[in-house]
């Protein structure tokens, strides 16, 4: 359910932001491999940096570091090959998937209505908090309401790409909630610990 | 079975689910459809093992390279008219999710560290990577979070696919 789901056969770029495609999808012969090899690269000294860190989740802020700084200091230059994006969520589903246990499902089962509740607490807030962009900035409302909708960043860019909403906005307003919400917590960790 | 049977028929099964998904482009994602397969595996089958923390920090990795890849400029520079409104009701919905992960944990036996992995409104692959090292049950988080995910997919984006609607005149809805 992430931004490469929709881009089979192409790459998933820094391209989304730019108006030329909502979802960030450009041919494979437009997007060097050089490009994707120095993403990668620069993805995985990062993680690694991360890692060796011990900051709580170092791989994945370290991968996301290095990657948005080599977009955003060159020229919005990285490029994730599709199958590589869709491989790492493959690759955290068979992670997650393993660390299942009987007892764990039996917790989710006695819990999922209470986590349903809190989903829907979240939405509602996301939603009116749309609806206060809207009066407050003159924002048009379709794209105040998708891009504070706490769902998928690649659902909620497609959608905004059908209604003919401002995807830049959408997409900008869903970066800005997983990059804070991820940060949020890492330092509430690094605190507590 | 041994280890390493054990881990490539881990990953054989989530790349079926996942392929599967990306191409039918099933609700969920490659992520719910890699995971559902091999957790039933792990739970009908004995002698299946968790894949090695080297792949949990692999996929930390991947995942953080794709996130990475779509900060680029233009959705940044869209927001800067926008900074404070956005950036307060992010406090507001960050508020929210805190305190109902506290309320979570308070009503339920489950960590304050699970609940809170659980309602923060991130992504559910990038909440649960960040919670693998963290001694949380992540499968619960990644649970909770493709609920919420499913919910909205399923729910609201048809309503605002109806709601917002261009019309037949070029118009749009809302």
């Amino acid at each position: 359910m992430e931004l490469d789901s929709y881009c089979p056969g192409g790459v998933v770029s820094s391209h989304a932001a730019r108006g030329q495609h909502p979802i960030g999808v450009e041919g494979p012969l437009r997007r060097s491999i050089a490009q994707q090899l120095l993403t990668v690269v620069v993805g995985i000294v990062g993680g690694t940096l991360g890692h060796v860190s011990g900051l709580p989740a170092g791989p994945l802020l370290g991968a996301i570091v290095a990657v948005g700084a080599l977009n955003l200091l060159a020229d919005d230059r990285a490029a994730v090959p599709v199958w590589l994006a869709v491989g790492a969520r493959m690759l955290i589903g068979a992670v997650i998937g393993s660390l299942v246990t009987r007892e764990l499902m039996g917790e989710l089962g006695r819990t999922v209505a209470w986590a349903l509740l809190f989903a829907v607490i979240v939405i509602v807030v996301g939603l009116g908090a749309g609806v206060m962009i809207h009066r407050v900035t003159g924002l048009e409302l379709r794209s105040a309401m998708i891009g504070s909708c706490p769902g998928g960043m690649p659902e909620m860019a497609a959608l905004a790409q059908e209604v003919g909403a401002e995807v830049d906005v959408v997409l900008g307003m869903h970066l800005a909630r997983k990059l804070i919400a991820l940060s949020v917590i890492v330092v509430a960790l690094v605190v507590a610990t | 079975m041994s280890e390493p049977v054990s881990i490539a028929l881990t990953l054989l099964t989530a790349l079926a689910g996942g392929t599967l998904a990306h191409v039918f482009r099933l609700p969920g994602g490659a992520i719910l459809w890699a995971l559902l397969p091999v957790a039933a595996l792990r739970l009908l089958i004995d002698g299946f093992v968790p894949l090695p923390s080297g792949h949990r920090v692999a996929a930390q990795i991947l995942i953080g390279i794709a996130i990475g890849s779509t900060l680029t400029r233009n959705p940044v520079l869209a927001l800067r008219p926008l900074v404070v409104p956005v950036g307060l009701s992010l406090v507001v919905l960050l508020g929210i999710a805190l305190m109902s992960g506290i309320i979570f944990a308070a009503v339920t036996d489950l960590p304050l560290l699970t609940t809170l992995f659980s309602t923060a409104p991130g992504g559910a692959s990038d909440m649960a990577a960040a919670a693998l090292q963290l001694g949380a049950d992540v499968p619960l988080i990644a649970g909770f979070h493709l609920v919420r995910q499913v919910l909205i997919f399923v729910v609201l984006t048809t309503v605002f696919a109806r709601l917002f609607r261009p019309s037949p005149d070029g118009e749009i809805g809302g």
